[in-house]
């Protein structure tokens, strides 16, 4: 699908076949990338006309996201909206989801929150992209990391719906594929002594990401920052490196072993 | 610390530790977890299905029961059949080889880090074994969403047979367990135990010395193999006894 085209999404009305999301389990647990899961992931978006999917890891103590995967046919242009408005400083369901391991929709939380402006704000939006509910599972490891999954739909959620029961399922064999499989690439590893210093973890983790083949654009989604506060991470780096090009700053990082190869 | 198949044949040589089972499975699942339907005035959870035909698998230390699980064969009334049918989509599995798991009940957040994390492992590896002994293919029944991550990580792979389902204090579905015995080898390296864990005391004997049989068939799974040539010494001094 080009990126120009904007892409209208199927509406799926119940009852909904639970075929599919057996499928995607099964493959969620055996396949051997997260690739593989991706496709699967995919088809079962389209089928199901989820118009946007991001899991999100936190896996240090202050909960901020170190990796994510984001999926859908909406989901550049509402993910671009949602960054460069700072939407995730005031999405009530982030910090809701750090207390509570049950799953919700947007209609439920709005109904049993009192929720702010900026939230109301952020799910009116939303309508604007064709995204009128949303289902969000915070996931809570046993080490002490987390997950969460955030599923946006056409059409209200219904509680007890079939189609809530399916997202659910989907978001939790996701979950279980990403940690089995593990969100491309591992943190950088801590820096070894005289090193410290040098670079602080923002900066080398956006070097570790650029070492995995992302954009700005794409560091920017996975670590909800904007594209222009990735690129002044980078440039950051590239000065305190004393090196010319990004390519030179990661060559040079991971030679002092500031990320990994 | 050993895991116990106590099933109808041998049930009378453990009638204090089955009483000890309940109380525990009232303390986890009404206590803790807060399962309004299961509290009980006696503090004891027993249902419809603690019949006959349930095997309990028991991890006991030292005469205190730890943790307890509950398998029922598909071809006789089970929950999944009789009470959940809806949770399933088209029929649930049935025949030889399937059994059902539920009440499992690991363990106690009052117990140390290492007592639960010794009864999680053990459990599971008792589960193999047993499924061993019966030739046992497949487990079903019904799991909470927030336990599957754990179930996986000790990895078994939980296949869904039904659409998650609101139980009032949580989420739960109905899920299909294949039975890879190259897993119970996974575990048992995790737990750092080679030998076997499940003890069947065989069905006549009575409280008394069924108690003792027990602590001797224990004492003799501990045994380190380099002890068994005292050992056989002690047995035949034992035996020449007059009596």
């Amino acid at each position: 699908m080009s990126a120009t085209t904007k892409p209208s999404i199927a509406v799926l009305n119940e009852p909904v076949q639970a075929g599919p999301v057996f499928a995607f389990a099964e493959i969620s647990q055996t396949a051997e990338t997260l690739d593989e899961v991706d496709h699967a992931l995919k088809r079962v978006l389209n089928e199901f006309g989820i118009g946007h999917f991001v899991l999100y890891q936190a896996t240090d103590r202050a909960k901020r996201p170190t990796g994510a995967r984001i999926a859908g046919p909406m989901h550049k242009d509402w993910r671009k909206h949602y960054v460069d408005n700072g939407m995730a400083n005031y999405d009530e369901l982030l910090s809701w989801g750090l207390h509570s391991a049950a799953p919700t929709t947007w209609t439920k939380f709005s109904a049993e929150h009192d929720i702010s402006d900026g939230q109301k704000l952020m799910f009116d939006e939303a309508k604007c992209f064709g995204l009128n509910d949303g289902f969000y599972l915070p996931i809570h490891q046993a080490d002490g990391s987390m997950h969460g999954v955030s599923m946006m739909v056409p059409q209200k959620l219904e509680s007890d719906s079939r189609i809530l029961a399916a997202l659910h399922l989907l978001a939790l064999y996701y979950s279980i594929a990403a940690n089995r499989l593990g969100l491309s690439p591992p943190e950088p590893p801590s820096p070894p002594e005289g090193s410290k210093g040098i670079l602080t973890p923002r900066q080398r983790q956006c070097l570790q990401w650029v070492r995995a083949g992302k954009s700005s654009w794409e560091i920017g989604e996975i670590l909800s920052l904007s594209e222009h506060t990735v690129n002044e991470h980078l440039e950051e780096a590239r000065k305190r490196l004393k090196v010319y090009t990004t390519t030179q700053a990661v060559i040079e990082a991971a030679l002092r072993g500031l990320i990994h190869i | 610390m050993h895991v116990h198949v106590i099933n109808t044949a041998n049930r009378a040589q453990y009638l204090d530790e089955v009483e000890q089972m309940h109380r525990h499975r009232h303390r986890i699942f009404a206590e803790v977890m807060k399962w309004k339907a299961l509290e009980s005035p006696d503090r004891l959870d027993i249902d419809e299905f603690d019949t006959p035909n349930a095997t309990y698998l028991v991890a006991i230390d030292n005469g205190v029961v730890r943790g307890s699980l509950r398998l029922i064969p598909s071809w006789r009334p089970h929950m999944l059949k009789t009470l959940f049918r809806d949770y399933v989509e088209g029929d649930p599995p049935s025949g030889p080889g399937i059994w059902e798991w539920t009440r499992h009940a690991p363990g106690d957040p009052s117990f140390s880090r290492e007592i639960n994390h010794q009864v999680r492992f053990l459990l599971n590896i008792a589960v193999y074994e047993f499924a061993a002994s019966r030739g046992i293919e497949t487990f079903i029944g019904i799991a909470d969403c927030q336990i599957v991550p754990r179930m996986i990580d000790l990895g078994w792979k939980v296949d869904p047979i039904g659409l998650p389902v609101n139980y009032g204090e949580g989420v739960g579905y109905a899920f299909r367990m294949h039975v890879d015995h190259a897993n119970n080898d996974r575990l048992r390296a995790r737990l750092g135990r080679d030998n076997t864990v499940l003890v069947e005391m065989p069905r006549g004997l009575v409280a008394e010395e069924g108690r003792m049989a027990r602590r001797a068939v224990e004492l003799a799974m501990e045994l380190p193999a380099r002890k068994i040539g005292r050992a056989e010494e002690v047995l035949r001094e034992l035996s020449t006894v007059d009596e």
